[in-house]
This record gives C-alpha cells, structure tokens and sequence, in this order.
C-alpha cells in the first residue's frame, strides 16, 4: 500500500523496480521511514517558518510575549514517541537484514570472485566442474547463496534490484542470500572504492525463467572447441588465417555428421582468444594497438624479446604467455608495476590456447 | 590589523558607548608586527590565525568539490585531464584520466574533515569567545593554546606537501588493503597525508584538554554549570569526544605507515591480517568524530535562536544533557559505517540499535529550539536566518540517518550517492551553516565593525539554495542505485564489456543519474556565487563597515558585556556571572544602533 501510494505521488517511486523476495520488506520499510520524515520535516519546518512571521519583530526594541523556560512534559512528549517509532524502524529492519544475512536452504551456489577492476562468476556444473563467466546468472524464484572472495582489494557487490550489497573481502569468505522473482537483465555495480577503474567495474545479472537457467548453463559451458577430440583440436590450435579455419570446417564437415554440427559452431581460434580475452577484462589493462596502458601492449608481442625488470630479456613465446597469466608475478616487465591478478582457475588450458592464437595474429 | 580611529563624522554618526575611549585599546591594536601574531598568547589573536588557516582550507577544499561537479556535470571525461605517469621507450605515458577524479575526490574529502570541519568552530569560535564567556582574561593554558595552532598548521604544511607529491587517491577514509598497496614508493602521497592527519589530531586533543580545563577551572564565582551558556556545554563535549577518540586515530594512522614502510602485517590479508579491522579502528575514531563537528554547531545554534527570539533558552538542562548524552552514546555507534562489510549479525544489530538511541538527543534539542522560537520576539537577522537553515537542513540530515541506522534499508544505501547527501546535509548544512551563523553572530565582537547586512542576506540566499540544489537530488540517485566514488556513470562501461548486448536495462538509470548530476553541480555553482557574495560582503566590513556596539544583537552572555572588539585582557573589571538567557536589562539604542543596559557602570549585573 505504501509503495502504491509512493508512486503515485512521487511520479517515480524512490526506489529502483525490485527484483528479490527479500526486497518488499526493505522497501515496505524505506517508505514507512520515508512518509514519518516527510511528516516530521514539514512540521518541523513550518512551524519555525510560522513562528518566524508570526512572532516577528517589528521594531528592535519588541519584546516576547512568551516566558515559558521549561515544561519536562513536553521533553517527555518529544522524547519517548520518537525513541519508540525508532526502536520499531530498529525492529523491521534487523528482520528485513535477517533475509539476505541468513542462509537459504537449497540455495544454488555461486562463488564470485572480484579482482582490480572485474568479476568472476563460477558456476557449479551438474556433472562436476565449474564454468566461469563474467555475468551473474540466476534463476527465478529458487534461492541463491554468493560466496564472494577478493584476490587484491575490497570491493562490494551491489545489485539495486535485488537490494543486496556486500563487501568482497580478500583474506576472507563473505556470503549473501537471496531469491530472484522477477525474470529480467539488471546491473550489478562495484561499491566499494577499489581504484581506477572503480566506476568501470560493472555486469550484468540475468535472471532466467523457469527452466532457462539449466539450459544457459548448459549451452554456455560447452564451447565447441573444447569438445574437439584431441588430435582435431592439436590442428585447430594451429589454425593461423581465415582461409586455413574454412579448410579445417570442411574437412570436419565430411568427416561425420557429428563433428559436422560441431563444425557449425566453431570459430577460428584467434576469435575465440579475442572474446575470451574481452570477457576475462584484459584490455581494460593491455593495449592492442602499440599504447602504453598500465600493462604492456599486445601488439607485436610475439616471439620478441621483452625486457625484464630484472635479469635479461624473455622471449614472449607460449610459455612466456601461459605464465603470464597464470603466475603474472613470477616476471615483471620493465617499467611496470606487479599489478596482474592471477587468472588460475578462472581459465583454462584450451582457453589460453585460444587466447596465444589471438596474440600471434597481434604484429 | 588595526581598528581605524573613528573620524569626527564616524563619530556623529556612531557614538562610542559610554566608558570607551577614543584611543580604544583592543587585542588588535594593542601591539603591531607579524612576530606579536605568530608568538602571541592571546586566544582571541590564535583564533584569529587559526581562522585564516581554516578559511584558507575551506577554500582550497571547495576548490576540489567544484572539480568534481564540474566533472560530473555529464557523463564520460569532461574537464579533468590526464595525468603524466613515466616515459617508456621516450613516449610520456599517462594514467587514465579517472586516477585524476580518484585524487580530486580524495583530497576534497581529506581537506575538508580534516583541516576545516573537525577544527572550525572549536578552534575559531571555542578559543575566542570561550574565555570571555567565563569572564575570564584567557584559556587555562595560553601556551599549549599556541602549541595547537602551530600542530594544525604543520598538519597543514604536510597535506599540502601531500597534494605536491601527488598519488593520493584512496579517499579520505584510507581503507586497506587499497591504502597499502597502490604506491609505487614508501613516501607517495599516504605517507604525508596520514602523518598530517597525525599531527593534526594532537592540535585536537590539545585542544580539548584546554577547554575541559577552564570550564572547570576559570568559571567565576556564581557561574554553577546550570548557569553557563549552552555554548560551553557544547564545547565540553566536544572536548570529552576530543581527548577520548584523536588518540586512537592517531594509533591507527602509526599503524597504517607501519603497514607501509614495514610491512608488518596488521591489515594486509597477504600476511595474515585483516583488512576489516583497519575499519574499526578508523570509525572509532571517525564516528565520534562527527560529533565533535556537529556538538559545537548546536552549541552556536542554541544561543543564537535564543537571542534572536529575544527569550530564554527553552528546556536548558535537556539541551545540556544531550550534548553530553550525544558525546558518550557516539562511542556505541561506529560500526554502523560496516553493515555489509561482513562483521557478524550481532554486531550489526546491535550498532543499528545503538544509533537509533543517538539519534534522539539531536531531536530533542530542534524540539527545544522551536519551543524557544514560540512566541519569542524573532529577529531576521543574518545570524538568525542561518541558524533557522540549520534546522532545516539538519532536520533532513537527521531524518535520512534513520534509513541508514535500520540495517535493511542501509544495504541497499550504504555506499550509494545516499549516505554522500547524508553527510552533506549533516556536515555542510549543519556544521558549515552554523559556522557561518558563529561568523555573522560574533563578527562585529571580533572585528568592532558591523557588515552589510543585505549583503548578507543575498549571499545566504545563494547559498542555501544553492546547497540544498546541489544535495538533495543526490539522495534520489542514491536511492535508485548510483554508487559513490564512480568517475563516470555512462554508456561507455556497459559498452566496451557487453558490445552486442541490449543495455535498455541501464539507459533509464544513465538518465536518471545525468539529470541529477546535472542539478547538483549547477547547485555547486550557486553556492560557489554565495560564497563569493560573503567574501566581499565581509572585506568590505574591515575595509569600510560602519563601528560596532558592545552588543549589536541584545545578548547577554558575557562576551556582550565588553567592547567590540574587546581589550587584551578581555574585560576592564571582571565580571559577574550571570543568566545568559535574560534579555530583559538590554534595550534598543538607535545611536548607536546596538543594545544598552540602563544600569551603569558595572557590566554583568547583579542576578
């Protein structure tokens, strides 16, 4: 009733459309704190602006006609109401928090984890295993539990919709609870300072329909070329030039009907390494067109001699990549900054495969 | 500075009060040269010095704000630039141009808290008129006095160094492990900031342990505590918040550079610490601290609804009370700054209920002010109007600490444009207003000249429109999700991660957000015209203003009782103590365009 009336006065409700179970008695509480605020201003407000005209004085000299100094039933009167209406707002609310501070009972378990200037998201697979994405994905009306780690600085998981918010700690485990209900695409916003890219560090959460969930989860975790058998992979891996890809689809395609469909949703894997490389945030950091960001350039990175900090130059080869990106601490480059987060387990073998094959391609 | 000999035309015009000579001799004049400032223990001298080095902070600190409104004002990169970074292979590289609103951001806040708001009113108005309100000739212990104003001032020395030396870009609040990672070198732009912070903070104990000292010490004979002005009470306790909470800021600060320079391992997660205990140790302090930036501002706003209602103060005892109430119960409170950074429900629940229980010693006095304001005789006087716009903007203020003291409706809030209006409203609208209240109020005290008052009026205007412009539309995009701290709120994030996507999901709030950007800097701008509007307003009073009377507003505590400005020694003959909330012996003079007492020769009179 409140959140009606809020809308219909306001134009535009306060508050963002919610999108949670939890959120009706976060919002049923910020308009109840809300219309008590507007009372309390307004009367505060316009009796000092009517005592102002009313008492005002007209020479210097006028004296007041009131002498009251002190009436203890009137401290009373303005004390215990207020203390009580707050002590009720102290109520609600710590039952409001309890919902997103408690743990649900079959929640889907999502651990999420935020680094200098990105997020992570690994979802648990039906047969084992995770997939990492960088959107949230959840589903309708089933509870979800977020196990949120840093690997550098705090930063706060914020998504409005859902009113939830919390802090993503290194060192520690946070968690936070809640139940989508409402299908849909919302933002999700870092919130707490964590540097330069603070504003940029941004996603999407997407919540699916009954059903949709399993079926995105599905169809994202595979990717065709990870499915390639090994020996067709090793020469998919080599693939170097669009002309070389059409070879390699067509000789799939007449090799069985299976591998033809498999065939049908493969990519070259310098697009593969392009996307992966856009979704794991690099060039948030590394350039591909010779600028100098806060990590080194891709572009003619490969197979020539990188100065080190320290010791002499390391040829950038796959080794030198792979190890980049997962132990990015063990060489730093000369004139930067230890800065890279680790990228083990939130990539895999192939993936980085796919992601040397876009360096090459990089002159 | 001298006060200027009144010419034989000043004088028609202005009599001098009966018992002043030509010749005044006041702390001004009384002796000449830099050396007589910089060395001087007189605390109405330091107060001066100290409001130069504030109204100077106040100053560089607005400067900062108006860059970050300016660079609001619209989406993506407006008019901050790049900042130089290193040369790699002889190309001059930058750092992104968000570093440079990272650093903007950070400063503004640094400067304001810590050289403006936590010193303003204590240091400028506290150590000039506390002593003459006890009747007294100075504070209990001049020298530390000066001793304080040279610790803010070499506090001063060091933010500034900081700005120098650049880097400085974690926010005000220094939050680990960010504050003790992102240096390139031990001494970058953390190191002088915290140690002037660190410094600045003994200034503030030093500071406290003066003013308990003399209310206790140097009130005269018949002035029991019920008799003091309010305004003593406040600064009392201030003081208490003072000397109780700098000292573990100061610890925390230590222990922030020997994370640092040692790597000792307290707050850094690597090494077995916590970062979340770098917050407790930050808001123990930093929470009482915003008392003792509000306390003396209500101290200034009792006594000015009271005298420009021409009535004793209503309910004195609870408006006493809850100053010392609000002073002790700010220690149960901080980690209401942490609701979601992962403490446990207990210890959530239980701040939320403590804050709750400090909020209703702050109602309770705007109750009292209003019950003073009943059938008073008010007086639309530039002070009066800035103490009338305290209560509105700290009503709001105090109103919207009840959505952030309920810990369902904080954790949608908390680290949105919500709790930075908050703390504007409080802060700014009620510290900055009743600072500029005290300003008006004590002015012609201080100076022995009046300002124009339309003048003053004109500037009010800008700036509390102005400020309630460029804060309140910030509350509304809290609400709908803008988070605090953001360089940038537009397109070009979601773009450049989701480029084949739909993004209507975020186009209704990028819109939202701009509109109100878009007011809140024009805000800015407004009260950037009133400030200026003041500036003149108050040279052209020092310059040019017409003689003050010993008590232009009808007051009657006992600052009124001695000339404007008033002797070295504060009084001719020390004086009695007496109510300060009873007008009555004060009558309106129209030569002298002040107030008189009929009585003679003795100032104070019998009570």
């Amino acid at each position: 009733m409140f959140l009606t009336l809020a809308e219909q006065l306001t134009g535009s409700a306060l508050l963002p459309p919610s999108a949670s179970a939890n959120a009706p008695t976060q919002d049923w509480l910020f308009y109840f704190i809300w219309y008590l605020s507007v009372f309390f201003f307004v009367l505060i407000v316009a009796l000092m602006v009517f005592f102002a005209f009313k008492y005002r004085r007209k020479h210097p000299d006028q004296q007041p006609t009131g002498i009251a100094t002190h009436s203890t039933a009137l401290e009373l009167a303005w004390t215990l109401p207020p203390l009580a209406i707050v002590m009720f707002f102290f109520w609600i609310g710590l039952a409001g928090f309890m919902d997103i501070a408690n743990p649900y009972a079959n929640a889907t378990v999502i651990n999420v984890q935020s680094q200098k200037w990105s997020w992570s998201f690994a979802y648990p697979l039906p047969n084992g295993g995770t997939f990492t994405d960088d959107q949230l994905h959840v589903p309708v009306n089933r509870p979800v539990e977020l196990v949120l780690n840093s690997t550098d600085v705090i930063h706060s998981l914020f998504i409005p919709a859902f009113r939830v918010k919390r802090d993503v700690v290194p060192g520690r485990y946070n968690h936070v609870w809640f139940k989508p209900t409402q299908p849909g695409e919302y933002p999700l916003y870092c919130a707490e300072y964590c540097g330069t890219a603070h504003s940029l560090m941004v996603t999407r959460v997407v919540v699916h329909a009954p059903g949709e969930y399993e079926q995105w989860l599905a169809g994202a975790s595979r990717s065709a070329f990870e499915e390639l058998p090994d020996d067709l992979y090793q020469q998919w891996r080599a693939i170097a030039g669009e002309a070389d890809f059409a070879a390699f689809k067509s000789k799939l395609a007449s090799m069985s009907k299976e591998l033809a469909e498999k065939a049908e949703k493969l990519k070259p894997p310098f697009v593969i390494g392009e996307e992966i490389a856009k979704k794991k945030n690099c060039f948030q950091c590394h350039s591909i067109d010779g600028s100098p960001l806060s990590a080194p350039t891709w572009k003619g990175l490969w197979m020539h001699p990188v100065p080190m900090e320290t010791g002499s130059p390391v040829t950038a080869d796959e080794n030198y990549i792979r190890e980049s990106i997962l132990d990015p601490a063990a060489k730093i480059v000369s004139g930067y900054k230890p800065q890279m987060p680790t990228f083990q387990g939130q990539i895999t073998d192939k993936q980085i495969d796919a992601v040397i094959a876009y360096i090459k391609t990089l002159k | 500075m001298t006060t200027p000999l009144p010419t034989p035309d000043l004088l028609t015009r202005n009599p001098l009060p009966p018992g002043e000579h030509l010749s005044a001799d006041n702390y001004l004049n009384h002796s000449r040269g830099l050396w007589s400032w910089l060395s001087t223990l007189d605390h109405k001298r330091i107060a001066l010095m100290y409001m130069a080095g504030i109204l100077f902070s106040f100053f560089l600190g607005g400067i900062f704000a108006l860059l970050i409104r300016a660079e609001l004002f619209s989406p993506g990169q407006n008019i901050l630039p790049q900042l130089p970074d290193k040369i790699i292979s002889g190309q001059m590289t930058y750092h992104p141009w968000q570093d440079t609103y990272n650093q903007v951001f950070t400063l503004h806040g640094a400067i304001m808290v810590f050289l403006f708001i936590i010193p303003s009113i204590p240091s400028i108005f506290g150590n000039f008129v506390l002593p003459i309100m006890l009747g007294a000739k100075d504070v209990a212990f001049p020298k530390l006095n000066l001793a304080s104003f040279y610790l803010w001032a070499a506090g001063a020395v060091l933010f500034i160094g900081a700005i120098a030396v650049g880097g400085l870009d974690t926010g005000w609040t220094f939050y680990t492990p960010y504050s003790i990672k992102d240096s390139d070198a031990v001494f970058a732009g953390v190191l002088p900031a915290t140690a002037g912070a660190f410094i600045l903070g003994f200034s503030s104990i030093l500071t406290g342990i003066n003013f308990i000292a003399s209310i206790h010490m140097l009130r005269p004979a018949g002035m029991t505590w019920f008799k003091m002005p309010l305004m003593l009470w406040a600064l009392y306790a201030t003081a208490v918040i003072q000397i109780l909470a700098t000292p573990v800021l100061a610890i925390t600060l230590l222990l922030l550079i020997a994370e640092r320079a040692a790597g000792i391992g307290i707050f850094d997660p690597t090494k077995g610490g916590d970062p979340v205990l770098y917050q407790h140790f930050f808001w123990f302090y930093s929470h009482p601290a915003v008392y003792i930036m509000i306390l003396p501002a209500m101290g200034v706003v009792s006594e000015i609804i009271s005298v420009f209602s021409r009535k004793h103060i209503f309910g004195y005892a609870f408006i006493a009370m809850s100053s010392l109430a609000i002073a002790l119960l700010g220690f149960l409170v901080w980690g209401h700054h942490m609701f979601v950074s992962g403490q446990s429900n207990v210890a959530s629940a239980i701040f939320s209920f403590f804050t709750f229980f400090v909020a209703i010693p702050s109602a309770v006095k705007v109750f009292n002010w209003l019950a003073t304001m009943f059938r008073g005789s008010i007086w639309l006087k530039s002070p009066m109007l800035y103490a009338m716009s305290f209560i509105w903007v700290f009503t709001i203020g105090g109103l919207t600490g009840l959505f952030l003291g309920a810990l369902a409706t904080d954790v949608h809030l908390t680290d949105t444009y919500f709790i930075v209006a908050h703390f504007h409203y409080v802060m700014v609208g009620g510290t900055v207003f009743a600072f500029l209240a005290a300003v008006h109020y004590w002015w012609p005290k201080m100076f022995g000249k009046m300002y124009c008052e339309t003048g003053g009026i004109l500037a009010w205007f800008f700036v509390f429109f102005g400020f309630n412009l460029t804060f309140f539309p910030q509350f509304i995009m809290g609400s709908h999700g803008m988070p605090r701290r953001y360089a940038d709120w537009s397109i070009d994030a979601w773009k450049a991660r989701f480029p084949d996507a739909d993004l209507s999901f975020i186009s209704h709030n990028i819109h939202l957000f701009s509109l109100c950007h878009k007011l809140s800097t024009i805000g800015a701008f407004l009260q950037l015209v009133g400030f200026l509007i003041l500036a003149g307003v108050l040279i052209h009073s020092l310059v040019k203003g017409r003689l003050a009377p010993r008590n232009p507003w009808g007051a009657n505590s006992l600052e009124w009782h001695t000339s404007s400005p008033p002797p070295l020694e504060n009084f001719k003959h020390a004086p009695l103590a007496n109510d300060p909330y009873d007008f009555q012996s004060w009558h309106w003079n129209d030569d002298l365009h002040g107030f008189t007492q009929h009585e003679t020769p003795e100032p104070g009179g019998a009570n």
